[in-house]
C-alpha cells in the first residue's frame, strides 16, 4: 500500500528530533507545519478527508499490558505502541472512538524508548512476553516510513523470553522478508469473510493478497498467526467465513501457525455514532448487541457462541493443533463454543505461553 | 483589525433615544437576533401599562433603514400594539461592527433571561459567522451552559441552520430533546421530516424518543429501506394511528414493537423466559429476573415477605415448584 499524507503536523518539541527530520525528508514535498501539542487538530486519516500525519513524542510507557477487563478472559498480551491510529480506515475500527486526537500519529521517540522496553523484558527472564505492535495501528502500514520493524526484529530475535507479533491487514511484507531474522517473530494477519473484507475493510489488502503475503512469509520461514477478529454477523455468514477458511487452507500449511484468535465484534457504545456518521453504508452495526459486563456492546451470548463454535469446529477440522483461542470472552462462552475453558486470564496466558515455547523453545 | 477581533465597547449610556418609524426597522430576525418561540402577550401588557422602559438599540443599515441590535421583542410588541414609531437609540453603521453588535445583545440577554435551546442555536450559528470554532467552544459555549465539545457545537449549528420550524417549536416546547434533534440532523431531509412526524404522534419521554430514533435508524439500515419509506409500511402507520391517543402506554407499546423488530432473537429469549416463569405459577410476592441481555449467568430472585414464618413458607413452597431447575435454560421456547 502507498501511504498518502496531505499534511504533516510536527509537535513543536519534536521538530529537532532526528527521526522527525528523517521522516520529513522521506515525505519531502508534503506540506508540513509546526504546531503546539495541545492544538486540537481537525480532520483525520480518513478516505475523503484531509490526511494528516502527526509527528510527536509519546509521553507514557511504550509497552503496556492489553487493557483487558475483569469479566472476560484476556490473553495477557503486551502492547507496544510506536504509532497510533491507522491509515487503513476499517469501518468498525475501535480506534475511531478511542483517540480524541484524530490523524495518524508517529511517536518519533520510539527508537530511544525501545532500549527501555527491552530492559523491562530482560528484567523478568522467567516470564514470557508476548508483544505486539498491531493494537493501536497496523503493524506494517507505516513501516515504509519508520523502518522500525527491522530494528524490532533484530532485538526480539536475540531474546529468549519474548516474541513479537506483527499484526496486519496489508501485504507489505517485502522488508520483513529481506530481514535475516526469523526467531521469536510472528507474522500475523487479521482475516474476515470475503464480503466483510471487501465492504468494511476497504483500505486493507484484499483477502487473497493478505494470504499470498502470509504464504510468502511461511515459505521464508516465519511462524504465522491469524486473527478472525472481528467476526461480524451478516446474512450468509457461515458460507462466507467458510470461503475464507477454504482460502486459508489453499494458501498456508497449518503446521507453522502458532495461534488463531477468534473474537466477535464488540465496541464501545460511543463508536456507534461514529460509524453511522463516517460509514453510513457499513453493516457492522446490524447484529443484535447488548451491553456486555465490561460496558462494551457485544452480540447476545447465543449468537456469539454460535459463531465462535462454528469457527472453532471448522478450524479444528482443518487442523487440531492451531492454538485457537477466544479474545475477551467469558468462561461460559469458552466452554460452550470451544468445549474447554482456560477459566481465567492466567490460564489463557499459560496456554499461549506454552504455544510460544512449543514454537520457539 | 482582524476578523473576529472585538472592538472596544462604546459608551451608550449618554445616547438619547430618537423616534424611528416602525416601517424603517427590519423586522426579520437579523444577525443579532436571538429570540425564538416567545410569547409577546406579557410584554404587550407591560408596554400598555407602563410604556417602554428600556429603549431598543438599532443600527443604521447603509441606505436601508435600521437593523435591531437589542430589543427585538420590544419592537415586535410595539408594532403589534400599533405604534407608528418607536423611540430607539441609534448607532451609525461604522460605530459598531456586526460581531460587536451581536456580543452586545448576547451579554444583555444573558444578564436578563435564560435562552431556550433554539435561541442558543441562533447565538451559536451567528457567532460562527464571525469566530473560529475554537473560540466559540472556549468562551461562548460555557456562557450558554453548553458542553464545549465540537459535536455539541455541530448540533446547535444544525438546529439553527437545518431544522424546520415545526422541529424548532418542538424543541422549545420540550417535546423534542437536543440529543434527539442531533440524531435527526444526521438524516437526510426527507427522512428527518418523516421520522419527526412519526415520533410526535406518541407521547415519548426524552429517553424513549432517543431509543425510538436509534431503533428506527437501525431498522432502516438493516432492512435497506429509507426511513421515509419504512414509516409508510403498514405496521408502522398502524402503530402511528394507534399512537394518536397520545397515552404513555402507547409510547411503550411502540417502543416494544421497535425493539422486537430490531432484536428478534433477544425478544424471543425474553418472551421464552417470561413464559417459563409464568408457567411456574409463583406467588405474586416472588419475582425472578434474567440477567440484562442474558449476558451474565446470574439470575435474580426477589421474595417480599413480612416475617420469618412467611419467608420459611415461601422457601418451602419454592422448593416444591417443579420446573424451577429449567428456568435458566436460554432457549426461545416457553418451556412446559
Ligand atoms: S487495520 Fe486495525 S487498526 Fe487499522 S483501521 Fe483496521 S481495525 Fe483499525
Amino acid at each position: 500500500m502507498t501511504l498518502r499524507v496531505d499534511e504533516i503536523l510536527v509537535a513543536r518539541d519534536a521538530l529537532r528530533h532526528p527521526e522527525t527530520q528523517r521522516i520529513l525528508e522521506c515525505l519531502k514535498g508534503t506540506p508540513h507545519r509546526v504546531a503546539d501539542i495541545e492544538e486540537p487538530f481537525r480532520g483525520s486519516y480518513d478516505p475523503g478527508e484531509k490526511r494528516l500525519l502527526r509527528l510527536e513524542f509519546h509521553r507514557g510507557a511504550f509497552l503496556k499490558p492489553c487493557p483487558g477487563t475483569r469479566n472476560y478472559i484476556c490473553c495477557g498480551y503486551q502492547v507496544l505502541t510506536p504509532a497510533a491510529n491507522c491509515p487503513l480506515g476499517c469501518t468498525y475500527c475501535i480506534l475511531q472512538a478511542y483517540f480524541n486526537r484524530p490523524g495518524l500519529r508517529i511517536f518519533v521517540n520510539f527508537r530511544e524508548a525501545l532500549d527501555g522496553v527491552l530492559a523491562v523484558i530482560d528484567n523478568e527472564p522467567d516470564r514470557v512476553f508476548r508483544v505486539g505492535t498491531g493494537e493501536f495501528t497496523d503493524s506494517l502500514a507505516l513501516d515504509a516510513l519508520t523502518g522500525w520493524n527491522r530494528r524490532l526484529m533484530a532485538a526480539f530475535s536475540r531474546r529468549s523470553n519474548a516474541v513479537i507479533e506483527f499484526k496486519t491487514k496489508t501485504s507489505a511484507v517485502r522488508a520483513m522478508l529481506e530481514s535475516p531474522h526469523r526467531r521469536r517473530i510472528i507474522m500475523s494477519w487479521s482475516l474476515n469473510s470475503p464480503s466483510m473484507a471487501a465492504w468494511e475493510e476497504r483500505g486493507a489488502a484484499p483477502l487473497r493478497a493478505r494470504l499470498e503475503a502470509a504464504r510468502a512469509c511461511q515459505e521464508a520461514g516465519f511462524v504465522l498467526g491469524f486473527h478472525f477478529d472481528p467476526l461480524v454477523m451478516h446474512p450468509g455468514w457461515r458460507e462466507d467465513y467458510m470461503r475464507t477458511l477454504d482460502l486459508l487452507d489453499a494458501y498456508v500449511e497449518p503446521g507453522s501457525i502458532i495461534w488463531v484468535s477468534l473474537g466477535t465484534f464488540r465496541f464501545m457504545p460511543a463508536l456507534k455514532e461514529v460509524i453511522r456518521r463516517r460509514h453510513p453504508r457499513s453493516r457492522v452495526l446490524h447484529g443484535e448487541f447488548v451491553r456486555g459486563l465490561d460496558g462494551k456492546m457485544r452480540y447476545i451470548r447465543p449468537l456469539r457462541v454460535e459463531m465462535l463454535r462454528f469457527m472453532s469446529e471448522k478450524l479444528k477440522a482443518w487442523d487440531r493443533d492451531l492454538g485457537v483461542y477466544l479474545c475477551m470472552e467469558s468462561d461460559v462462552v469458552w466452554q460452550e463454543a470451544m468445549g474447554w475453558t482456560p477459566r481465567t486470564s492466567e490460564g489463557l496466558s499459560r496456554y499461549l505461553d506454552a504455544r510460544v515455547r512449543k514454537f520457539f523453545g | 483589525m482582524e476578523k473576529g477581533e472585538i472592538k472596544k465597547p462604546l459608551d451608550l449610556s449618554t445616547r438619547n433615544p430618537e423616534p424611528v418609524p416602525i416601517d424603517a426597522i427590519d423586522l426579520n430576525p437579523g444577525g443579532c437576533c436571538m429570540s425564538y418561540g416567545f410569547d409577546l402577550e406579557p410584554l404587550k401588557e407591560s408596554l400598555r401599562l407602563h410604556g417602554l422602559l428600556n429603549t431598543p438599540l438599532v443600527r443604521e443599515k447603509r441606505g436601508r433603514g435600521f437593523g435591531v441590535v437589542s430589543g427585538y421583542r420590544r419592537v415586535l410588541a410595539l408594532k403589534a400594539l400599533g405604534s407608528p414609531e418607536i423611540p430607539c437609540r441609534i448607532l451609525a453603521e461604522r460605530e459598531m461592527d456586526d460581531l460587536q453588535a451581536l456580543l452586545l445583545n448576547l451579554h444583555e440577554n444573558l444578564a436578563a433571561r435564560r435562552f431556550n435551546e433554539v435561541e442558543k442555536a441562533m447565538v451559536i450559528a451567528r457567532l460562527s459567522m464571525h469566530l473560529a470554532p475554537r473560540e466559540i467552544l472556549k468562551t461562548y459555549m460555557p456562557l450558554l451552559g453548553l458542553h464545549s465539545r465540537p459535536s455539541v457545537l455541530e448540533i446547535y449549528r444544525g438546529i439553527e441552520n437545518d431544522l424546520d420550524s415545526t422541529m424548532k417549536q418542538a424543541l422549545v416546547r420540550g417535546s423534542l430533546s437536543v440529543q434527539a434533534a442531533g440524531m435527526l440532523l444526521e438524516l437526510e431531509k426527507g427522512d428527518r421530516k418523516a421520522l419527526f412526524e412519526w415520533l410526535i404522534k406518541f407521547k415519548f419521554n426524552m429517553n424513549q424518543m432517543i431509543q425510538a430514533v436509534d431503533l428506527i435508524i437501525d431498522i432502516s439500515s438493516i432492512e435497506g429501506v429509507r426511513i421515509a419509506r419504512l414509516l409508510k409500511e403498514d405496521e408502522f402507520s398502524a402503530l402511528a394511528e394507534e399512537g394518536q391517543g397520545n397515552r404513555p402506554q402507547q409510547a411503550r407499546h411502540a417502543l416494544s414493537f421497535l425493539r422486537a423488530k430490531r432484536f428478534p432473537r433477544l425478544t424471543r429469549m425474553e418472551q421464552g423466559f417470561r413464559k417459563r416463569v409464568s408457567g411456574l405459577n409463583l406467588p405474586p410476592k416472588v419475582r425472578i429476573q434474567h440477567p440484562p441481555g442474558f449476558e451474565s449467568t446470574e439470575y435474580r430472585m426477589e421474595i417480599v415477605f413480612e416475617n420469618g414464618s412467611e419467608l420459611a413458607d415461601m422457601i418451602r413452597f419454592l422448593s416444591s415448584v417443579s420446573g424451577l431447575e429449567r428456568i435458566c435454560e436460554e432457549g426461545e421456547g416457553g418451556g412446559r
